[in-house]
Protein backbone atom coordinates (compact mmCIF):
# COMPACT_ATOMS: atom_id res chain seq x y z
CA UNK A 1 0.00 0.00 0.00
CA UNK A 2 1.33 3.37 -0.71
CA UNK A 3 1.11 6.29 1.61
CA UNK A 4 2.64 10.12 1.36
CA UNK A 5 5.50 10.56 3.69
CA UNK A 6 4.80 14.01 5.57
CA UNK A 7 8.49 14.79 6.57
CA UNK A 8 8.76 17.45 9.47
CA UNK A 9 11.18 20.56 8.51
CA UNK A 10 12.96 21.41 5.88
CA UNK A 11 13.30 18.93 2.84
CA UNK A 12 15.13 18.17 -0.48
CA UNK A 13 14.39 20.82 -3.52
CA UNK A 14 12.61 18.82 -6.40
CA UNK A 15 14.82 16.66 -8.38
CA UNK A 16 15.65 14.19 -10.80
CA UNK A 17 18.28 11.60 -11.56
CA UNK A 18 19.59 11.53 -7.97
CA UNK A 19 20.89 8.57 -5.93
CA UNK A 20 19.76 6.68 -2.73
CA UNK A 21 20.88 4.36 -0.64
CA UNK A 22 20.45 2.53 2.67
CA UNK A 23 22.55 3.25 5.93
CA UNK A 24 20.86 1.19 9.11
CA UNK A 25 17.42 2.29 9.14
CA UNK A 26 18.53 5.87 7.17
CA UNK A 27 17.46 6.64 3.85
CA UNK A 28 20.15 8.69 2.64
CA UNK A 29 19.75 11.06 -0.84
CA UNK A 30 22.55 12.32 -2.95
CA UNK A 31 22.81 14.93 -5.91
CA UNK A 32 20.41 15.25 -8.84
CA UNK A 33 19.28 17.85 -11.51
CA UNK A 34 16.65 20.29 -10.97
CA UNK A 35 14.94 22.60 -13.67
CA UNK A 36 14.22 26.18 -13.50
CA UNK A 37 12.98 27.36 -16.36
CA UNK A 38 13.92 26.46 -20.13
CA UNK A 39 17.22 27.38 -19.89
CA UNK A 40 17.97 26.87 -16.66
CA UNK A 41 19.04 24.18 -14.71
CA UNK A 42 21.49 22.79 -11.64
CA UNK A 43 23.21 19.84 -10.78
CA UNK A 44 22.91 18.87 -6.98
CA UNK A 45 25.23 17.79 -4.67
CA UNK A 46 23.78 17.87 -1.35
CA UNK A 47 23.36 14.78 0.84
CA UNK A 48 20.29 14.65 2.38
CA UNK A 49 19.45 11.67 5.39
CA UNK A 50 15.90 10.40 6.26
CA UNK A 51 15.40 8.29 10.00
CA UNK A 52 12.64 6.03 9.10
CA UNK A 53 12.49 5.08 12.58
CA UNK A 54 10.98 8.38 12.99
CA UNK B 1 33.64 -13.57 -12.65
CA UNK B 2 31.12 -13.05 -15.45
CA UNK B 3 27.50 -11.28 -16.81
CA UNK B 4 24.67 -13.73 -16.23
CA UNK B 5 21.35 -12.69 -18.19
CA UNK B 6 18.38 -13.49 -16.93
CA UNK B 7 16.43 -13.96 -19.90
CA UNK B 8 12.87 -14.57 -18.51
CA UNK B 9 12.71 -11.54 -17.12
CA UNK B 10 11.33 -9.26 -19.93
CA UNK B 11 9.29 -5.65 -19.41
CA UNK B 12 9.49 -2.97 -21.63
CA UNK B 13 12.46 -0.67 -22.64
CA UNK B 14 12.77 1.77 -19.96
CA UNK B 15 15.39 4.33 -18.68
CA UNK B 16 15.67 6.82 -15.50
CA UNK B 17 14.37 3.75 -13.55
CA UNK B 18 15.39 2.70 -9.56
CA UNK B 19 15.88 -1.04 -8.48
CA UNK B 20 15.93 -1.75 -5.30
CA UNK B 21 15.82 -5.23 -3.16
CA UNK B 22 13.89 -6.84 -0.42
CA UNK B 23 14.40 -9.67 1.04
CA UNK B 24 13.97 -12.15 -2.23
CA UNK B 25 12.40 -9.52 -4.34
CA UNK B 26 13.90 -7.07 -6.59
CA UNK B 27 11.27 -3.61 -6.53
CA UNK B 28 10.90 -1.39 -9.81
CA UNK B 29 8.73 1.19 -10.28
CA UNK B 30 7.75 3.75 -13.19
CA UNK B 31 10.86 4.92 -15.72
CA UNK B 32 11.05 6.88 -18.99
CA UNK B 33 9.65 4.49 -21.96
CA UNK B 34 9.46 4.94 -25.40
CA UNK B 35 5.68 4.76 -26.73
CA UNK B 36 3.96 4.81 -30.15
CA UNK B 37 5.64 7.03 -32.54
CA UNK B 38 8.52 7.35 -30.81
CA UNK B 39 6.65 9.61 -27.85
CA UNK B 40 8.00 9.30 -24.30
CA UNK B 41 5.81 7.82 -21.95
CA UNK B 42 6.15 7.85 -17.99
CA UNK B 43 5.35 4.90 -16.55
CA UNK B 44 3.28 4.14 -13.00
CA UNK B 45 4.10 0.29 -13.10
CA UNK B 46 5.52 -1.43 -9.90
CA UNK B 47 6.99 -3.85 -10.90
CA UNK B 48 8.64 -7.17 -8.98
CA UNK B 49 11.23 -9.44 -9.76
CA UNK B 50 11.03 -12.96 -7.42
CA UNK B 51 14.48 -14.18 -7.36
CA UNK B 52 14.04 -16.81 -4.99
CA UNK B 53 13.29 -20.25 -6.96
CA UNK B 54 11.75 -23.85 -6.60
CA UNK B 55 14.89 -26.18 -5.96
CA UNK B 56 15.83 -28.59 -9.06
CA UNK B 57 14.72 -31.07 -7.36
CA UNK B 58 11.34 -30.29 -6.82
CA UNK B 59 8.38 -30.70 -8.85
CA UNK B 60 7.70 -27.29 -10.31
CA UNK B 61 4.21 -27.66 -10.32
CA UNK B 62 3.77 -28.59 -7.09
CA UNK B 63 6.09 -26.58 -5.48
CA UNK B 64 5.51 -24.84 -2.41
CA UNK B 65 6.94 -21.81 -0.47
CA UNK B 66 8.43 -23.60 2.50
CA UNK B 67 10.68 -25.98 -0.82
CA UNK B 68 11.87 -22.89 -2.34
CA UNK B 69 15.90 -22.06 -2.36
CA UNK B 70 17.64 -19.21 -2.71
CA UNK B 71 18.99 -18.18 -5.52
CA UNK B 72 20.86 -20.61 -8.27
CA UNK B 73 22.43 -19.27 -10.80
CA UNK B 74 22.18 -22.46 -13.06
CA UNK B 75 18.41 -21.77 -13.83
CA UNK B 76 18.38 -17.42 -14.54
CA UNK B 77 17.32 -18.43 -17.78
CA UNK B 78 14.50 -20.63 -16.62
CA UNK B 79 12.25 -18.88 -14.17
CA UNK B 80 12.56 -15.40 -12.78
CA UNK B 81 9.95 -12.99 -14.37
CA UNK B 82 8.74 -9.55 -13.71
CA UNK B 83 4.90 -9.00 -11.90
CA UNK B 84 2.97 -5.85 -11.97
CA UNK B 85 1.42 -5.11 -8.29
CA UNK B 86 -1.79 -4.38 -8.15
CA UNK B 87 -0.93 -1.51 -5.61
CA UNK B 88 -3.88 0.33 -3.12
CA UNK B 89 -3.35 3.52 -1.03
CA UNK B 90 -2.23 6.71 -2.91
CA UNK B 91 0.31 5.54 -5.45
CA UNK B 92 2.92 7.67 -7.06
CA UNK B 93 1.56 9.80 -10.01
CA UNK B 94 4.28 8.14 -13.40
CA UNK B 95 7.94 9.22 -13.69
CA UNK B 96 11.14 8.83 -13.80
CA UNK B 97 14.89 9.49 -12.43
CA UNK B 98 13.04 8.67 -8.97
CA UNK B 99 14.81 7.04 -6.35
CA UNK B 100 13.28 3.94 -4.80
CA UNK B 101 15.10 2.36 -1.86
CA UNK B 102 13.52 -0.30 0.61
CA UNK B 103 14.06 -0.06 4.04
CA UNK B 104 13.00 -3.80 5.82
CA UNK B 105 9.42 -3.95 4.65
CA UNK B 106 9.33 -0.62 3.16
CA UNK B 107 9.93 1.51 0.35
CA UNK B 108 10.70 4.99 -0.23
CA UNK B 109 10.43 6.30 -3.60
CA UNK B 110 11.69 10.14 -3.61
CA UNK B 111 11.65 12.58 -6.31
CA UNK B 112 11.91 12.16 -10.37
CA UNK B 113 10.53 14.44 -12.95
CA UNK B 114 6.86 14.28 -13.50
CA UNK B 115 4.26 15.63 -15.98
CA UNK B 116 5.16 19.45 -14.32
CA UNK B 117 9.36 18.81 -14.00
CA UNK B 118 11.29 17.85 -11.31
CA UNK B 119 9.26 16.89 -8.14
CA UNK B 120 10.02 16.35 -4.45
CA UNK B 121 7.06 13.52 -3.39
CA UNK B 122 7.51 11.47 -0.79
CA UNK B 123 5.82 8.31 -0.41
CA UNK B 124 6.39 5.19 1.19
CA UNK B 125 5.15 1.66 0.02
CA UNK B 126 4.68 -1.28 2.51
CA UNK B 127 5.34 -4.39 1.06
CA UNK B 128 3.80 -6.84 3.59
CA UNK B 129 0.37 -5.08 2.44
CA UNK B 130 1.10 -5.48 -0.90
CA UNK B 131 -1.77 -7.26 -2.45
CA UNK B 132 -1.32 -11.12 -3.28
CA UNK B 133 -2.62 -10.44 -6.45
CA UNK B 134 0.21 -9.85 -8.82
CA UNK B 135 0.04 -10.54 -12.72
CA UNK B 136 2.81 -11.67 -14.77
CA UNK B 137 3.67 -8.33 -16.62
CA UNK B 138 3.75 -9.76 -20.10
Amino acid sequence: MWSVVHARGPSPNPRYNHAAAVYDQYLIIFGGVAIFDDKNSAYYNDVWIFDTSK
Amino acid sequence: MHWSEIKSAVAGPRKGVPLTNSGNKLYSFGGWCMGPNMTAIYSNELLTLNLEMPHPSNNLLNSNMSNLSPLNSSRFDALPQWFTTRTSGTPPTARWGHSLTAVGNQLYLFGGCVDKGPTNEFYSYDIRKSRTSNELYF
